[in-house]
């Protein structure tokens, strides 16, 4: 477990806090050794790549330790530790499941992909390797949990949407599916360069926001909850943002020589047909979900036999 | 807001991006726990990255949208719309209640005549000038409710049993201490017995159209009656705090005028009993009534004055039971502190268990007070009283709600912090808790505090989303920044 390349400062803050921490983490509950402890501590701090010794201190200390411990006990293979880990969090993986997939079977199957990976049904070098190894206590195991399911999903999508046959796209209604987005046909490039300016100017919570609301086609309320701000907080960036680019754009194009019946003539073109391209942005989100619940389905069959 | 160039979007969606960060880094990023230096890294890469928002927004734990603000208010039913319908039920109930006692009072009368010669008196001089009966016009009250006071403090002559079955309200105790002090004050009775038990009639009862013209005027007239007969300084609380609980607009000023009126012995208890009724009434979850409750209570409160000097006892004991009776915090206290357990919900909220981790309530550090009293201005919209000042200035500072982000116990010692800053620490395990703000050579703890370690009531650490390790060796008094 340990990595060939341990961190010295990493290793004396650990030496300095184990005593704590092991006793924080309820290591003797879970059948975690003291030194094994040290390890996982130390591995992780160093992937971390703290420098100074208060650097890491301060990344180690804010770890979850005891669910760190479990987690790696459970990786181990410790049947204490995974009966507590199944009380624990069975139930609710199956929910965060059903939430991601927004339907029973497709969820009984993320899940129960998840648990194999948990388990560790892959095997390397003759020991089987548990996902739960790559937990390093940064977020809550919970959350962990919800977004290896997260990712399974949208790799799974991803892998599945190229299975798709000519012929299923038709059975399945591409007609509501929206063209692929052109490549923008702007045949002055002086206004995408203007607009990588500005975009690039913007903070990056900035441009988050922005590719969540209209390139994923996010609600209000859900790009607030990623953020952890309240949901007026997002609608009054979004309404300034909107005006300050346009007005960076124009400022921009005019720093390229353009005049400013130009700029705004380039601009709007565009912003003709900006509503229908949000519109079709959003029923290009939806219309795919649509299509990866379906994928996931026609997979179940295939995954069985 | 649509107002998006188009090109902005084409621009925004970049190239497709190879390395992600790892599900760790982003549970830490959507639970907020990561330093500000890697978060903005994280945010980076998101506002590039397609899959990782996505990722981002499907792991987002059960919406909780409605439960973020961690003060839920017990009383949902407390809202207008109850409310309205509670009067609704409450006027059929009058209505009905006096066609009874209609009924009733031709049965009574006789038996008064044979119980009492001076009420008998009395009772006759009423039906024949109801002017005339010193209470009626000393009240102003119309020739209608007279007469059913007089039956009514008759009834709780012959025997508190039959008021309590004629009544079956929450004001029982008013009526059984009437009789007691008739019997002490002797020729008072046939004063204060009509006036009591005229109170009694409306106290419980809910406003009728005259009731609430009357109400101002009574008031003052029992309190210059108050001057010069020692039995009136009864009755002014009583009227008034049946207004104030009735009328729900909430004379608490009046009440407590009233309650100065009445003897100076229980002036502060009075004055305490009423500026609880907020509290009573939120908490009151018993099996009645709802909107009688609400207004029995603090009816009830007030009736604490209305009990004269003999009665200080009971008085207080009636006051006592109420506000027993009145929170499920209070009932928290007999807890064993060992026995809680604390954690932070995945939407930030304080949670607190107290069965081992079967079941968990939420907790506001506001305190139920501060619950109450914004229970308390959405029923009463009064302005009035340093009390709901008090309150509201605490609504403000609850409009922002506070995410919590960790929390530590050592018994009762709990520690809690979240977004901002905000640390919040309590002696009594949850019970009450004080705001801390750490400070360290003039330097305010900043950022969001994303660990709380105590390895005993004293010694403590607390991390910050902006790197900073703060740390305490006596109980949070002072602070060290590393």
């Amino acid at each position: 477990m340990t990595s060939s390349k341990v961190n010295p400062a990493v290793q004396s803050v650990v030496r300095e806090l184990l005593a704590e921490l092991h006793k924080k983490a309820g290591c003797e509950k879970v059948g975690l050794s003291r030194d094994s402890f040290a390890a996982i501590l130390s591995e992780v701090g160093s992937k971390h790549g703290a420098t100074t010794e208060n650097e890491a201190r301060t990344f180690i200390l804010s770890l979850r330790v005891d669910e760190l411990a479990l987690a790696r006990a459970c990786a181990a293979g410790d049947n204490s530790a995974w009966e507590i880990f199944l009380t624990r969090y069975r139930e609710k993986l199956y929910l965060a499941a059903l939430r991601i997939a927004r339907e029973d079977s497709a969820a009984r199957e993320l899940a129960d992909t998840l648990y194999a990976d948990l388990y560790g049904t892959n095997t390397r070098e003759g020991q089987r390797v548990s996902k739960l190894a790559s937990y390093t206590g940064r977020g809550s195991l919970e959350g962990w949990l919800r977004t290896v399911l997260a990712q399974e999903y949208v790799n799974r999508y991803r892998r599945t949407k190229r299975l798709v046959s000519l012929e299923e796209e038709s059975e399945e209604g591409v007609q509501f599916r929206a063209p692929e987005p052109e490549p923008a046909a702007v045949a002055d490039n002086r206004l995408s360069q203007a607009t990588d300016e500005a975009l690039a100017e913007l903070p990056s919570e900035d441009r988050m926001v922005l590719s969540a609301y209209y390139l994923d086609g996010r609600t209000l309320a859900e790009i607030a909850r990623m953020l952890g701000v309240h949901e007026s907080t997002i609608s009054r960036k979004l309404d300034k943002m909107a005006k300050s680019l346009r007005k960076q754009i124009m400022a921009g194009l005019a720093r390229r020589g353009m005049s400013r019946r130009q700029a705004e003539e380039a601009l709007e073109a565009d912003v003709r047909d900006v509503q229908v391209d949000i519109r079709r942005s959003l029923a290009q989100e939806s219309s795919r979900s649509a299509f990866s619940e379906k994928r996931v389905e026609a997979r179940v069959p295939e995954g069985e036999g | 807001m649509q107002n998006l160039p188009k090109i902005v979007s084409e621009r925004l969606r970049g190239a497709v991006i190879k390395e992600h960060p790892d599900a760790d880094v982003l549970t830490a990023f959507s639970e907020r726990s990561l330093p500000a230096q890697e978060r903005n890294s994280v945010m980076d890469h998101l506002s590039r990255c397609a899959d990782c928002r996505e990722i981002v927004a499907l792991a987002l734990p059960e919406s909780q949208v409605t439960e973020v603000r961690p003060h839920r208010g017990s009383g949902n039913w407390l809202t207008w719309p109850a409310l309205r319908w509670g009067f609704v039920a409450a006027g059929i109930i009058a209505i009905a209640s006096l066609g009874v006692m209609e009924y009733k009072r031709q049965t009574l009368q006789s038996t008064a005549v044979n119980k009492s010669p001076i009420e008998e008196g009395v009772a006759k001089q009423t039906e024949n000038r109801p002017e005339a009966d010193p209470a009626a016009s000393a009240n102003g009250k119309g020739e209608t409710t007279s007469p059913t006071a007089l039956t009514l403090s008759d009834s709780a002559k012959t025997s508190a049993k039959t008021t309590k079955k004629e009544f079956g309200r929450p004001s029982q105790f008013t009526v059984m201490s009437a009789p007691s002090r008739d019997d002490k004050a002797g020729i008072r009775g046939s004063i204060g017995g009509p006036l009591s038990g005229r109170q009694l009639s409306h106290g419980p009862k809910p406003p009728t159209q005259w009731q609430l013209n009357n109400s101002a005027n009574s008031y003052s007239n029992n309190e210059a009656f108050s001057q010069s007969q020692p039995v009136a300084p009864a009755p002014p609380p009583s009227s008034s705090g049946a207004s104030a609980g009735s009328e729900i607009r909430g004379q608490a000023a009046p009440a407590a005028v009233g309650a100065k009126s009445a003897d100076e012995e229980k002036k502060s208890e009075v004055v305490d009993a009423l500026s609880r009724p907020p509290a009573l009434k939120v908490q009151s979850t018993t099996n009645r009534n709802e909107s009688e409750v609400a207004r029995a209570k603090p009816a009830e409160a007030a009736a604490a004055p209305q009990a004269g000097p003999t009665e200080l006892d009971q008085a207080t004991s009636a006051y006592e039971v109420s506000s027993g009776a009145l929170s499920n915090f209070s009932k928290s206290a007999t807890l064993t502190p060992q026995s809680t357990r604390w954690a932070i919900s995945a939407a930030g909220t304080l949670q607190r268990s107290v069965d081992q981790g079967k079941s968990w309530q939420d907790v506001n550090v506001y305190g139920p007070e501060a619950q109450a009293g914004a229970n308390l201005e959405l029923a009463m919209r009064t302005s009035r009283g340093k009390a709901v000042a008090k309150d509201k200035s605490d609504t403000k500072q609850r409009e922002a709600p506070i995410v919590f982000r960790a929390v530590a116990a050592n018994g009762p010692d709990v520690w809690a912090g979240g977004s901002n800053g905000f640390l919040f620490h309590s002696l009594d395990a949850g019970l009450h808790w004080v705001r801390v703000e750490p400070t360290w050579s003039g330097v305010l703890l900043s950022g969001d505090v994303i660990s709380l370690q105590f390895a005993d009531a004293q010694r403590g650490r607390i991390l910050t989303s902006s790197n900073e390790i703060w740390t305490t060796a006596d109980g949070g008094q002072t602070w060290q920044k590393q």
